[in-house]
């Protein structure tokens, strides 16, 4: 038994399968986006708090010295 | 003359198919040291290939099978290890920018075009299965494998590891194939900012919330990666980091490589499921670097400071060979082109996309 033949006997294929899976593509892409898009607006929010907070208190620390 | 029948009755029982699994052996041994393509984990792989294709051996059934039920099959030996890697990565590069994890969600783009591909050869749970070797992440791939209950974990592990040393010959054709030497010639320049300790703490903690309250499936993967990262940051835990780092990530790899070899039996890997599922994860390879590559191209129609596309390839979660690949393949353009801290972004936030895609295939196939 050649290799071509090993692999059309032991095979399925169905074309078909590949237009059901589009359904997947685009809501496993959409919701991906969804939660990369909002870790980037708390990142974003984060960073402006921490550094106005770090600032506020590097101000603090000078005043008092 | 029975006496001698001791030395050869052994063999008698061997198999082509296994002397075909023992050659795979000593192959990811080479490459594992004469090319030094991911040694920490191809070389036991190989090794273990070699121990568990020997007729009669009793490493099989025994220490390897062991190890396997012990780690493998309750996801806990990857879980482990993305505590290392979690306190391996350093956040700073996406912190200071933390648009570039777009692209680390667009470079998934691979693992749901081969989830189609796949769906045309295997049933939905192996085919989610095989299209998460598109995560380049050797440890969410194994998670989801066995959670997705898939009989072909040993192959996409080999898949997976493999294609991850490849890296540096898969992506730049691809990437040169999809942007002009103009595009490619784009310089970002990189404005250094600080990142305050509180930022770098809260984030791997505001992360695990985030993704873990929209994709309950990915809780673990997240959750160990994210402890690992906050071992690193919180700035009181440095013996601990560093024994994640080294000792612990080292420790588990060794496990790691030889229980897997348990899925590399003769029967179970020579297939040719298996050489399908080894194309299949090139494909998915492919298209995540082309996914990336081609967001960047996307933005840089709207926006007026140009992103140099390939740090779009980056998004793949092979850390950190990729961030350097893009870094490399720039200097080769433009001697004076620094894209590293770049493409490091890029990359880092591949490794959460990844897990976030891997949970996403999970929470959709799960249960089908």
């Amino acid at each position: 038994m050649n290799l071509i033949s090993l692999l059309a006997s032991n095979l399925k294929f169905e074309p078909i399968k590949f237009v059901e899976s589009l359904k997947y593509m685009g809501q496993g892409l959409l919701v991906i986006f969804i939660v990369i898009g909002l870790i980037v607006l708390l990142t974003m929010a984060i960073n402006k708090i921490f550094t106005k907070t770090s600032k506020k208190a590097k101000a603090n620390e000078d005043k008092t010295e | 003359m029975d006496f001698f029948k001791i030395l050869y009755e052994n063999l008698l029982n061997f198999s082509w198919q296994q002397g075909v699994m023992i050659l795979i052996g000593l192959i990811l041994i080479f490459l594992a040291i004469k090319k030094e393509m991911e040694p920490t984990l191809l070389l036991p792989m190989g090794f273990g290939a070699i121990l568990v294709n020997i007729p009669g051996s009793d490493a099989l059934v025994g220490p390897i099978e062991t190890l396997y039920n012990a780690g493998i099959a309750n996801e806990l030996f990857p879980l482990l290890l993305f505590i290392g890697i979690g306190a391996m990565i350093d956040f700073g590069p996406l912190l200071t920018n933390p648009k570039l994890m777009l692209f680390g969600a667009a470079a998934q783009f691979g693992i749901f075009f081969t989830l189609c591909m796949a769906s045309m050869f295997f049933d939905p749970k192996d085919a989610a299965a095989i299209a998460i070797i598109g995560a380049a992440d050797g440890p969410t791939s194994i998670a989801a494998a066995i959670k997705l209950g898939s009989k072909y974990v040993g192959a996409i592990t080999v898949a997976a590891y493999s294609y991850m040393a490849l890296v540096p010959l898969i992506q730049p054709p691809i990437i040169k194939l999809l942007t002009t030497k103009k595009e490619r010639l784009i310089r970002m320049p990189y404005e250094q900012k600080s990142v305050s300790k509180a930022t770098r703490i809260a984030f791997p903690i505001i992360i695990t919330a985030v993704v873990s309250a929209i994709i309950p499936q990915a809780t673990s993967l997240i959750g160990f990666l994210m402890f690992g990262n906050l071992i690193r940051e919180c700035g009181v835990l440095d013996s601990l980091s560093e024994t994640a780092q080294k000792v612990l990530a080292n420790l588990i790899t060794i496990v790691l490589g030889l229980s897997v070899s348990f899925n590399m039996v003769a029967d179970k890997f020579l297939t040719p499921d298996t050489l399908l599922i080894l194309g299949l994860g090139l494909i998915a390879f492919i298209f995540d670097t082309a996914g990336g590559v081609l967001l960047a191209k996307f933005i840089n129609l709207f926006t007026k400071n140009k992103i140099n596309p390939m740090i779009g390839a980056a998004g793949i979660s092979a850390f950190p060979m990729s961030g350097r690949v893009v870094h490399k393949m720039a200097l080769k353009e433009d001697n004076q082109n620094f894209l590293l801290m770049h493409s490091i972004g890029v990359n880092v936030s591949g490794q959460i996309a990844s897990v976030v895609a891997g949970g996403i295939i999970l929470s959709l196939f799960m249960g089908a």
